[in-house]
């Protein structure tokens, strides 16, 4: 029978076992046995039915491909052929296992509670038209109050940070300012004037502490406004980022310095010298926490604190870069550059997809969780969608803020983007910026403290530790191979000879005249072709012998 | 213009009243839970240092003996008693809740080379390097009564082992030969011979009561049946084995402690080849207990440790190191989890 009602019934001959030979043999004992029929019509796949009726969708209930694709993880590896049974058994388990998963959380997509938000316009009307007041006007109060304006013009232009949650937002003012909001209620958490410069704010791992680069040296603060620390080894900070699964806070200095602080115990986990100059253009990779620096002289290279040279150098723009945004998978990046271009490209591949040409060049970018852009261009903000399958035309919304941008953040799980500038702080809406769906025990906005000190404990435990951090996150997991590879080669040197290699085959040679010529070629041909099969389970470190 | 910007209610997300539980919406998306391999590497690695952490498994050292701890021997119905016999012929119960001696006895004027305990736990018996076999009561003898064995039977040769029906009242010995004796008789019922001399070591299987095991001073391991007249099988090991010991849930298994550093499990109706080689000592295993579940044993070796192995692993799952020099003879006590005994040079360790 086949799946689903809409489905062709299969041809019946080519059916499986199973159910192939059930129907012939119901249609027999229908017209031969029509007193028996109740207790015969069972169906064979142990499902009794008293009615006798056939499930019309039997199985389990398909699970749709392209949510399975977003599921999926490593593919099956080549398993060892022969003798290693145990080995084999064990990974197959743990495949078997692994799919399993994967198929239930497919399944649980189903049940997510929220939508993304969206904004369409009518059929003569463009997004970008759409003013923040009309949409305030047209959604709920809550929403509405999401879109404000902080006047804030003594203490120059802003720059903030959301904190992981998207509950609690810092701003750090150019002359001194910094104040810590939780943004949704309007609650005023501290406001201090450090007396100083400042050059970038950053939440650490949870609302109760923000780092602050001022002019000379790196300050720690308490949600209160005190001090905890002052840094003196890390000075002339210009940005900072940080690693959240590693407690990682990654400063650029204006001295070239790339330094790496690990705010769990308190140390300077690596202090590179990177030799290129003032940075003043960073930003990380959420999926792999590689660092991206982006240089005057056009290229972004990327740091990951257990070298001492760049990963990787990527020229990217013929001017300066600006600004470098990374997507949450680390697939793309974009970055803008002083040849006023925007250019995004495949981070995996280090390939370069689209780029495109801004009048007037974007001084500041952010990526929001559901893969919106943001670029300001001097006191104007625009919203692009989808920037790196289809090519963009125009924006999706725009927004005129009073002025000049110096900070650009979306808000983690809200439809918000979060604009610091010259006059202050402003918060627009972006409907279908944010992620609708959170996850209780990773980032929750809704977390108690209790709860909070819960996952402060859990993700001290598994805090990973910096050496892990490569290109490839997933490097642990795959089978190493260049060790044996190696352990290999050094074995067969001092051996001399190779001892996985088989042995030549030579025939037996049979005595009282039993082995003739003939019969030598024959036994020989048998094994003709098994050095040309795909027998062996290294095929690397097997020579090839030419065969006789 | 057709707008949706994302609400959520708080009251879908905060529990109503702090007498509920708190609510934890989930998203299994992989690209909210970056690092997976490397989170979970961190944490199999935290877990390991952690278990370490946490074993302390020395629980007690029971002192008294003047001289040193030759065997063991466990109660069969009591969990909380043990007794100890030394090298000058001292026999020792303990009680292990209280980790104290309860009554001493001198049972022998040289070793004591082996004891066990009565299936009915109401006596037990001792074998001596004076070629006796002495049957004692379990309880204290009262005030006034010396302190006197219930049975003393003398044989011809030195006894080098001994171990009791499970079920009936019958013993058997081993030194030059294996003999069966009954405890009403002076004399051995049947004596089972096989060219062999000498005896290190017999045992009784737990599930098939009739069957034995002994160890051979030529390498070899005698099985026999207490119906028959001659031994059952032999199997003839590159080294010589010190020890045997049945599992205790497995009719047919049986593993053996051997001079070549190695334990074997035998299947006693496949000797041809172990069912399983356990290898991590680096000296001579010198005895082998099960636990009464039958999934571990533990073994002692000439290198001072002890090792815990699982019973179908060819690796130990756990080491103790002792200090002091240790002819090991380990027990395990009958409790699910594992309570050893060792006899060091001096006193008995709890693990």
């Amino acid at each position: 029978p086949p799946a689903r009602y809409w489905q062709e019934p299969q041809d019946r001959a080519i059916g499986g076992n199973k159910d192939g030979g059930r129907p012939e043999q119901q249609e027999k004992q229908r017209t031969h046995k029509a007193k028996k029929r109740k207790r015969d019509e069972q169906p064979r796949d142990g499902k009794k039915v008293i009615s006798g009726k056939f499930d019309p969708f039997p199985g389990p209930a398909p699970v749709p491909k392209d949510k399975l694709q977003k599921f999926k993880r490593q593919d099956k590896i080549q398993k060892p052929r022969r003798q290693h049974y145990r080995l084999k058994d064990i990974i197959t388990r743990s495949e078997e296992a692994s799919e399993m998963a994967q198929k239930q959380a497919a399944r649980f997509d189903l049940l997510l509670p929220e939508d993304a938000g969206f904004l369409e316009g009518d059929e003569d009307e463009d997004t970008c038209m759409i003013s923040q007041e009309d949409i305030a006007d047209a959604v709920d109060i809550t929403s509405g109050a999401k879109y404000f304006n902080l006047k804030l013009s003594q203490f120059g232009p802003y720059r903030l940070d959301y904190s992981r949650t998207g509950r609690h937002l810092l701003l750090g003012g150019r002359r001194g300012h910094v104040a810590c909001v939780d943004w949704q209620s309007k609650q005023l958490m501290c406001e201090i004037n450090v007396m100083e410069s400042i050059n970038d704010v950053k939440w650490l791992h949870t609302e109760h502490m923000y780092a602050v680069a001022q002019k000379k040296w790196l300050y720690i603060y308490d949600s209160n406004g005190i001090e905890l620390h002052c840094i003196r080894t890390f000075n002339d900070v210009l940005r900072m980022q940080f690693l959240p699964y590693h407690f990682l806070l990654a400063t650029a200095s204006a001295t070239g310095f790339l330094q790496y602080l690990d705010v769990s115990v308190g140390k300077e986990v690596a202090a590179i010298s990177t030799k290129t100059g003032r940075l003043d253009v960073m930003c990380q990779n959420p999926h792999n926490a590689v660092v991206h620096l982006g240089h005057p002289n056009g290229t972004v290279t990327l740091w990951s604190p257990n070298q001492k040279e760049a990963l990787v150098k990527m020229l990217c723009h013929q001017g300066g870069v600006r600004s470098v945004a990374v997507d949450k998978t680390g697939t793309y990046m974009i970055t803008s550059g002083m040849d006023k271009k925007m250019k995004v490209f495949d981070v995996r591949a280090f390939k370069p997809l689209r780029s495109y040409f801004l009048p007037a060049g974007a001084s500041c970018l952010s990526l929001s969780q559901r893969g919106l852009l943001s670029a300001a261009t001097g006191d104007i903000v625009q919203v692009y969608r989808d920037v790196w399958s289809t090519p963009v035309t125009k924006p999706y919304m725009a927004h005129r803020v009073r002025g000049l941008i110096w900070g650009l953040h979306f808000c983690p799980f809200e439809d918000v983007l979060g604009v610091g500038h010259g006059e202050g702080f402003t918060s627009m809406l972006v409907p279908g910026a944010g992620e609708p769906n959170f996850d209780g025990l990773d980032a929750n906005p809704y977390r108690s403290a209790k709860q909070r000190q819960e996952w402060e404990v859990k993700a001290l435990l598994e805090k990973i530790q910096p050496e892990l951090i490569t290109l490839d996150p997933t490097e642990l997991a795959q089978v190493d191979r260049t060790t044996f590879e190696q352990r290999h080669r050094d074995r067969v040197e001092a051996l001399g000879f190779d001892p996985l290699a088989k042995e030549r085959f030579v025939p037996k040679f049979k005595k009282k005249g039993r082995s003739s010529a003939g019969g030598v070629e024959r036994r020989k041909k048998q094994v003709a072709h098994e050095d040309q099969r795909v027998s062996s389970y290294f095929q690397g470190s097997r020579q090839r012998r030419p065969l006789r | 213009m057709k707008v949706k910007v994302l609400s959520r209610n708080p009251d879908d997300y905060i529990r109503e009243t702090k007498h509920d539980i708190q609510r934890v919406p989930r998203n299994y998306d992989p690209s909210l839970h970056p690092f997976e391999v490397s989170r979970e590497y961190t944490r199999a690695l935290n877990a390991t240092k952690l278990e370490r952490v946490f074993a302390k498994p020395f629980l007690a050292s029971l002192d008294g003996h003047r001289d040193g701890v030759n065997c063991l021997a466990k109660h069969t119905r009591s969990l909380s008693t043990l007794l100890s016999g030394s090298c000058d012929g001292e026999v020792k119960v303990w009680d292990l809740t209280k980790h104290e001696c309860v009554r001493t006895l001198q049972a022998h004027g040289g070793f004591v080379r082996g004891m066990v305990v009565r299936y009915c736990g109401n006596s037990f018996f001792t074998i001596g390097d004076d070629k006796t076999i002495k049957q004692w009561k379990m309880e204290a003898p009262g005030y006034g009564e010396e302190e006197e064995p219930l049975n003393t039977i003398l044989g011809k040769t030195v006894f080098t082992g001994l171990d009791h029906h499970q079920k009936k009242g019958v013993f058997a010995t081993c030194g030059q030969q294996v003999d069966i004796w009954d405890e009403q008789r002076s004399t051995p019922i049947r004596s089972f011979t096989w060219g062999v001399d000498s005896f290190s070591s017999v045992r009784f299987n737990p599930v098939e009561t009739e069957l034995l095991g002994s160890c051979a001073s030529d390498r070899s391991i005698v099985l026999y049946d207490m119906r028959e007249s001659t031994p059952l099988k032999k199997v003839i090991m590159t080294m010589r084995t010190n020890t045997l010991c049945w599992n205790p849930m497995e009719a047919y298994c049986f593993t053996c402690a051997n001079e070549d550093y190695n334990l074997y499990t035998y299947d006693m109706r496949h000797l041809e080849k172990p069912i399983k080689v356990h290898m991590d000592h680096v000296s001579a295993v010198l005895d082998i207990d099960y636990s009464p579940t039958g999934q571990e044993f533990v073994s002692a070796s000439f290198d001072k440790t002890i090792r815990i192995f699982s019973k179908d692993d060819g690796h130990s799952r756990s080491v103790m190191n002792s200090l002091c020099f240790s002819f090991p003879t380990s027990h395990s006590a009958k409790r699910a989890r594992t309570d050893l005994k060792v006899p060091a040079s001096q006193g008995v360790y709890c693990f």
